[in-house]
């Protein structure tokens, strides 16, 4: 298929609030934020209906979607933009090095920030006898003009949906049965997981270009990372992570 | 053959160096191994020499203990440290957690959601501290209601 990659993208913010309408208010003050570092930004808000209430407005295209907490990884694949960043909505832009995002692309088809085994302290989950989860599915940039990108983001969808919701994909051991000895069944419920399973496993994407985010922790500063394990450099985004408080709370006591 | 080991690591467990802590590995006859960690005392209740105590002088030695207890308890001041310093850092995290749902409430109050100030809401979202949330929120709140005021011209 013939990609014009030569003239000016169209680049642009992606959020997505569904589900629950505390994610509304902070996709909200997400694109309240970006416009106070990134003032020309373009923003797209995919929101549930039931949620909105006039002031979604406020984005520049707006997109109704479903009322699950994954939408968006639907609106992964009904971004306006040529060159996207999505960013999850319960984050804050810190630093006006927001507008430079895009160039992190730098020729890639999709640029993530990772998941690595020193920062696991606060994540929910990373290791498993498969393997480890590496590259995070919070902030990124794709470029949705190749179409490798296109069949990507709606391959993370369909097999998100297969994984999770209708239940009918899972990898399998020999038996033909789910392996949930090296995938455990508790995974299912993470498009972090579909992430890794198709850019580790399936053949389709060995050629996708990506790579991860140049200091990259600036670029999804979990409000919980603790200082002298992972020092603070200038966060350009935070990320409150507020279904991650949980395990948090459960391992340091409660926020209260 | 039955015998009995000492580990290397064995520590003062107070400062007049009369009880140690250790492990002594008993093997029976047939090879079968088992762990015991000990408190030994330099002496009996009854006053005399411990034999354990003597044993386990003579395999590890005074000057390997001392050194030990030495390398322990700078392990454990810069565990408790390092424990301190994390503790602080939580709190910090669930300050900033406190202060994110606090401005998010903040922008929910009608006169700040409704406020055209971009300026101050700007602010209120940079706010450090939730006392800067209250004083931007307040300025904010104060803005609208003068406004309101002069628009259906009451004083």
């Amino acid at each position: 298929m013939l990609q014009n990659l030569t003239q000016d993208p169209y680049k642009g913010y992606l959020i997505c609030a569904s589900y629950a309408p505390n994610f509304y208010l902070y996709a909200l003050n997400l694109i309240e934020s970006i416009r106070d570092h990134d003032p020309n930004a373009n923003i797209c808000l995919a929101v549930s209906p039931y949620l909105c209430d006039g002031r979604e407005s406020i984005a520049d295209h707006v997109i109704h979607v479903g009322d699950t907490p994954r939408e968006k990884l639907i609106a992964l694949t009904k971004t306006p933009f040529d060159i996207t960043m999505y960013i999850d909505a319960d984050s804050e832009v810190m630093h006006d090095d927001i507008s430079t995002c895009f160039d992190q692309l730098n020729g890639n088809d999709i640029v993530f920030c990772a998941l690595t085994a020193e920062r696991e302290y606060c994540y929910t989950a990373r290791s498993f006898p498969g393997g480890a989860l590496e590259l995070c599915g919070a902030n990124f940039v794709y470029d949705n003009r190749k179409q490798i990108v296109k069949d990507f983001m709606k391959d993370w969808k369909d097999y998100y949906w297969a994984q999770h919701y209708n239940k009918d994909w899972w990898p399998t051991n020999e038996e033909g049965q789910p392996d949930y000895a090296l995938y455990p069944e508790t995974y299912r419920q993470w498009d972090q997981f579909t992430l890794w399973w198709l850019t580790k496993k399936v053949d389709k994407y060995k050629d996708l270009k990506f790579d991860i985010f140049e200091d990259d922790a600036r670029w999804n500063w979990y409000a919980l990372y603790i200082e002298s394990r992972t020092p603070i450099k200038d966060p350009a985004i935070i990320h409150h992570h507020s279904w991650g408080v949980s395990k948090y709370e459960k391992s340091y006591g409660n926020i209260g | 053959m039955a015998t009995r080991d000492w580990l290397p690591n064995a520590f003062w467990e107070n400062y007049t160096q009369d009880k140690v802590k250790c492990v002594l590995i008993l093997t029976d006859d047939d090879g079968v191994a088992i762990n015991q960690q000990l408190t030994l005392s330099k002496f009996g209740l009854d006053g005399t020499p411990n034999t354990d105590f003597i044993e386990l002088m003579e395999a590890v030695g005074e000057d390997q203990i001392t050194k030990n207890t030495a390398e322990r308890a700078e392990k454990k001041t810069i565990e408790r440290k390092k424990n301190e310093q994390e503790k602080i850092e939580r709190e910090r995290a669930k300050s900033l957690h406190r202060l994110f749902e606090a401005k998010i409430q903040a922008f929910e109050v009608d006169n700040i959601k409704n406020s055209k100030n971009r300026i101050l809401k700007s602010k209120l979202r940079k706010a450090q501290n939730l006392i800067e949330v209250n004083v931007y929120s307040m300025m904010i709140i104060m803005e609208e209601i003068n406004v309101a005021e002069s628009d259906t011209g009451s004083v």
